[in-house]
C-alpha cells in the first residue's frame, strides 16, 4: 500500500551543472585573472543557490566578453525548467489524492525560480521541500535521503538510474522516472494515476 | 533497388554516441529509435540496431527498474562479477564480468524492430533498452540501419 510519494528533482543533471559552473570558472579565472575574486564569489553564490541562474547569466554576460558562456548555463537550466514544466499538473492532481515530498538536487534559488515559472505548486501546493543541493552526495545528504526513502508505504520516482536502482535493491517501492507519460502509465499500473487521466506513451520529451 | 510494386527500398545508417554512467546502466532507446524511423519517412520496414562495443548489450525489454535490478541480479548469480578472471590476467582491466555478461545476453546485441505505416510494432509495453555493463562512464556508439519504403 502506497501512502507516500517522493518525487526527485534534478538527479543527474544537478552535478552536471555545478560541474559546468567548475568550467566557466575555471576558463574565466584563467583569462582574467585579474577579476578572479570577485567572479569566483558569484560562482560559490551560484553553486549554494544564493544568486539566481538570470542573475549570474547577466553579470557574466556584462563582465566577460565571453557571452556564450552566460547564455548556455541558463540555456541548460531552461532546458530543464521545460521538462519540469509538463510535471506541473501531474504533480498538482497527485499531491490532492496522495502525500507528496520533493527532494530538491537543485540549489533552493533555482529551484523556486522554476516552479514559479511553471505554477508547479499552483492549486495544491506540495510539503516544503527538501533541499539536498548543499548537502548531496555528503553522509548527511544520504541520511536526510534515508530518512525519507525508508518510510514505510513509501513510492520513490527517481531521475537518476543509479539511484533508482539503488532503491529498488533496498525493497523500497521505485519508479526510475524517464518521462512523464511513461512515470504515468507506472503509476496507472499501480493504480495510483489521478482521476481522469489519459495515459499515452506514444511519444516523449 | 526497386520492389515488384514499383516503389524503392531504402538503406540509410546512421550512428549515435549515448552518454552511459556505465556499470549497468539502461538507457531507453524508443523514442530515439521511433523519431528516426518518422524521420526516414518510410512507411514500412525494420530498423536494426547495433551495439559497437564488447561489454553491453540492447535489449527488447519492458522498462522497470525493478525488472532492470532483476536481470543484473540474474547476470550476476550465472556469472559473479567478483570471480576471477582470466581475462584479468592481461593486466589491461578487470571487466571480465562485462564481456560474460555482454556474451549471455549476445542475441541481443543486435535487435531489429519492424515498422508499419511509419510506426513501430512494438507491444504495449516493450522497450528498446541500452545497457551498459562496462564499469566507468564512457560514450557508447549504436549504429542504427533502417530498410524500408
Amino acid at each position: 500500500m502506497i501512502d507516500r510519494i517522493v518525487i526527485r528533482f534534478g538527479g543527474a543533471v544537478a552535478p552536471e551543472l555545478c560541474r559546468y559552473v567548475e568550467k566557466i570558472r575555471a576558463d574565466y579565472i584563467s583569462n582574467r585573472p585579474e577579476s578572479a575574486p570577485g567572479f569566483s564569489a558569484a560562482c560559490d553564490q551560484l553553486k549554494l543557490g544564493e544568486m539566481s541562474m538570470d542573475r549570474f547569466a547577466g553579470e557574466l554576460a556584462g563582465v566577460f566578453s565571453h557571452l556564450g558562456s552566460g547564455r548556455s548555463i541558463s540555456g541548460l537550466w531552461e532546458d530543464r525548467a521545460r521538462c519540469h514544466a509538463g510535471a506541473a499538473e501531474f504533480l498538482a492532481k497527485l499531491n490532492g489524492r496522495r502525500p507528496l515530498s520533493l527532494v530538491v538536487d537543485y540549489p533552493e534559488s533555482w529551484f523556486w525560480a522554476a516552479a514559479a515559472r511553471n505554477n508547479i505548486f499552483e492549486g495544491a501546493p506540495a510539503g516544503e521541500p527538501v533541499f539536498l543541493s548543499h548537502a548531496a552526495g555528503s553522509p548527511r545528504g544520504e541520511e536526510q535521503l534515508d530518512s525519507i526513502y525508508k518510510q514505510p508505504g513509501c513510492l520513490i520516482i527517481e531521475p537518476d538510474f543509479n539511484r533508482a536502482m539503488r532503491c529498488i535493491n533496498q525493497g523500497v517501492q521505485t519508479i526510475h522516472y524517464v518521462g512523464i507519460s511513461r512515470t504515468m502509465r507506472e503509476l496507472d499500473l499501480r493504480k495510483l494515476t489521478p482521476a481522469g487521466y489519459v495515459n499515452s506513451t506514444k511519444e516523449e520529451i | 533497388m526497386k520492389i515488384s510494386n514499383g516503389k524503392e527500398i531504402m538503406i540509410t545508417s546512421t550512428g549515435w554516441t549515448i552518454k552511459s554512467k556505465g556499470g549497468f546502466e539502461a538507457v531507453l532507446l524508443t523514442d530515439r529509435v521511433r523519431r528516426y524511423v518518422q524521420a526516414s519517412r518510410c512507411r514500412e520496414g525494420c530498423v536494426n540496431l547495433f551495439y559497437r562495443h564488447t561489454t553491453g548489450s540492447i535489449i527488447i525489454t519492458e522498462y522497470e527498474i525493478g525488472i532492470m535490478a532483476d536481470l543484473k541480479d540474474l547476470l550476476n548469480s550465472i556469472c559473479d562479477k567478483n570471480r576471477p578472471f582470466k581475462h584479468h590476467l592481461r593486466g589491461v582491466d578487470r571487466n571480465g564480468h562485462s564481456h560474460m555478461w555482454s556474451v549471455m545476453l549476445s542475441p541481443s546485441a543486435a535487435v531489429t524492430v519492424p515498422f508499419s505505416g511509419g510506426e513501430l510494432l512494438l507491444g504495449e509495453y516493450q522497450e528498446i533498452v541500452m545497457i551498459d555493463m562496462q564499469d566507468g562512464a564512457n560514450p557508447r556508439e549504436i549504429i542504427a540501419q533502417l530498410v524500408g519504403f
